[in-house]
């Protein structure tokens, strides 16, 4: 017998938290404009939220408030007014990454769950106990950190606190919350018409309006010769579906998919198809044509990265050879095409971000 | 008062290095542990490199591994045993875990927490001086203002990085292994970290170094000196791991005598920009002291 886990998908909007309910996820989590780490667009309005709280408490499954940003010390008074204002209308729970943050809200809202979000990047089980004393209910681990050993999960889960990770998740070059190259490249302070007082564009920790520095290609010199131009900051996409047997049996609560700035179809299928994988870790033929599903989800997805790249680009040139490039693909069936095109739809709302928020070079 | 710091590595770098411009250094490697012959796992070599401090009248203080995993914690708790029992000044913390770990077996120790920590907020300052920090340094992503502020309200030390290469990220595994074809031996895996690839994208350049990657712009606050001396702060980091030991020493010595200076009416960086200009690269930053983004430098002249 596996234990109960618990599928925590993503949502955007109000129809994306719909659909992800509707695909067999158990938590959704999202964020108000302005106090996730995620650009504003991926964010939604605190009316909105409310309607999502609704849905949500409908289906009797919980929602958490993503504030996982690294908020200046002025801010953390409004952040706590934010959290008591949605828990008054039913929110489940919350995810931060400041310790104080963390304590405060487990101390003024007792029927809260506070999670500790991957942007703290818990790594070791020291850090749980650390956690664990500030009455967390649960912690997202660093990705890469405990997975490829079920036995430290095991000896994690001892300790009375959820253990999360992420399934599905993107390439990054660093640890969350331990990147600062983009703001590197470009670091503003800016009045963002949220409710906090100004957001910096650039900084992933302060705001979420990240440049993406580890998805632009780049030149590597070694000893004053290039070596070559190519994506080095990219590594291989987080994708761990295959030890979902594992994961389970070792003791992971909570099994997290990223993607508020992915296409609401993706996710969906990413979450209907983990969720068949859950629900049928028993049946090794169901299992296995999930996990096969899944893999072909992860490469599209792949594909979908690669156009969001084009999308952050000036140069229309570059469009058109990763249009092409598209184009002399044979294609799976009809769904692919309307994935990969999805970020077209989205172009327009990139470019007025880009034009309202974004000086790029 | 002020205190100059700085990190060293591995002993054949603390010998090497001239440190009298010195008044602290950071001894080990907390990115790497495999990097060979790191200070923070090697008892041998830690008990001469603090006997070597001691000696020229510096302060110790020992690095702890920065992102530490399950299987690495017997390895830190070790390393932490060494260092109390060597009797260093001070150890750093970049982890919570490592930071409770310190206050439960070695609660002797003065604890300082590292960059990597991600300090934004006076309240989480307030919890780690709960926790028994004396001395931190903020995320580089504060601005002199805040910093002020932190520092006024919360009673704690506060190290500045004043020069050098800033950290921008921390990677899971090591990056310059995956992009140099070389194949790498044990004993050249120093080499690849000194004489590390640098990447460049968007017209800026970045250091590597093993899993870190570094601005390449120097970080130079010479020009600001006198502005942190009134507003209190008092220790300083100077970044020179993966740097000529000349640099290590001639930077130091550069900026103890611009310290000195500072308070002077007629203070004149000029003279100290142009010694540093000769140690510099890619050139200078201010990092983001100034709410400007990283790689931006504010003149004041």
């Amino acid at each position: 017998m596996f234990p109960r886990v618990k599928l925590e998908a993503p949502a955007n909007n109000l129809y994306s938290a719909k659909v992800a309910i509707k695909n067999g996820a158990d938590m959704i989590y999202a964020g108000i404009k302005g106090w996730s780490v995620r650009p504003n667009i991926f964010e939604m309005e605190k009316e909105e939220f409310e309607a999502v709280i609704k849905l949500v408490k409908k289906h009797n499954k919980e929602i958490l408030l993503v504030m996982n940003c690294f908020y200046g010390s002025k801010e953390l008074d409004k952040a706590l007014k934010l959290i008591e204002e949605m828990s008054g209308k039913g929110l489940s729970g919350v995810i931060v990454s400041q310790p104080a943050l963390a304590r405060e809200i487990k101390t003024k809202f007792k029927g809260l769950t506070v999670h500790i979000s991957v942007q703290s990047s818990a790594s070791n089980s020291k850090e749980l106990e650390f956690y664990k004393s500030l009455g967390i209910d649960g912690v997202v681990f660093a990705r890469n950190t405990i997975e490829s050993n079920p036995e430290n999960i095991q000896r994690l889960s001892n300790y009375g606190v959820k253990i999360g990770v992420f399934i599905v998740g993107d390439d990054i070059a660093n640890y969350d919350g331990k990147c600062y190259l983009s703001s590197y490249l470009n670091h503003k302070l800016i009045n963002d018409g949220t409710e906090r007082y100004s957001c910096a564009i650039g900084s992933a920790n302060k705001s979420g309006y990240c440049f993406l520095m580890c998805k632009r290609k780049c030149r590597l010199l070694k000893d004053g010769k290039i070596q070559g131009d190519g994506y080095y900051l990219r590594r291989q996409d987080l994708a761990l579906f295959n030890k979902t047997k594992e994961l389970v049996s070792s003791g992971v609560s909570i099994l997290k998919i990223q993607g508020r700035e992915w296409p609401v179809p993706l996710v969906a299928r990413l979450v209907r198809y983990m969720r068949l994988a859950l629900d049928s870790l028993e049946d090794e033929a169901k299992y296995q044509k999930a996990i096969n599903q899944l893999s072909k989800l992860v490469r599209i997805k792949q594909q979908i990265q690669a156009n969001h790249l084009w999308l952050l680009s000036k140069s229309k040139f570059r469009i058109w050879l990763a249009l092409r490039k598209h184009l002399q693909r044979p294609w799976d069936n009809l769904e692919t095409l309307l994935w990969l095109y999805a970020p077209f739809f989205e172009k327009m709302r990139w470019r007025k971000f880009q034009k309202e928020n974004l000086i790029l070079n | 008062m002020f205190e100059l710091n700085t990190s060293i590595f591995t002993l054949d770098e603390l010998i090497s290095t001239d440190i009298s411009a010195y008044d602290a250094v950071y001894l080990g490697d907390p990115f790497c542990a495999g990097y060979p012959e790191n200070l923070i796992y090697n008892r041998k070599d830690l008990e001469k490199a603090v006997k070597i401090l001691r000696e020229n009248k510096k302060r110790a203080y020992v690095s702890s591994n920065a992102v530490p995993r399950n299987d690495d914690l017997s390895k830190v708790k070790e390393a932490l045993a060494i260092s109390s029992e060597v009797g260093v000044d001070a150890v750093e913390a970049h982890n919570l875990g490592v930071l409770r770990m310190i206050k439960e077996s070695f609660p002797k120790l003065n604890i300082h927490m590292g960059y990597l920590a991600n300090i934004y907020t006076l309240a989480t300052v307030l919890k780690l001086k709960e926790e028994g920090v004396r001395r931190f340094i903020a995320n580089y992503e504060l601005s002199l203002d805040e910093l002020g502020e932190l520092k006024d309200e919360c009673g704690l030390e506060v190290e500045l990085l004043l020069h050098g290469k800033m950290i921008l990220g921390i990677s899971e595994d090591c990056l310059s292994k995956k992009w140099v074809p070389e194949p790498s031996a044990p004993g050249n895996c120093r080499d690849l970290c000194r004489n590390g690839p640098s990447l460049s994208s968007q017209g800026m350049t970045l250091h590597n170094f093993g899993r870190l990657t570094l601005s390449g712009r120097d970080v130079c606050m010479i020009e600001h000196l006198p502005s942190l001396l009134e507003k209190g702060f008092s220790c300083f980091k100077l970044e020179t791991f993966g740097e000529d030991r000349e640099y290590a020493a001639a930077v130091a010595k550069i900026y103890r005598e611009a310290l000195s200076a500072a308070k002077d009416a007629d203070y004149n960086p000029q003279k100290y920009i142009r010694l540093l200009e000769k140690y510099s690269t890619d050139g200078f930053c201010n990092g983001y002291y100034f709410s400007t983004s990283g790689q931006e430098y504010v003149s004041k002249g």
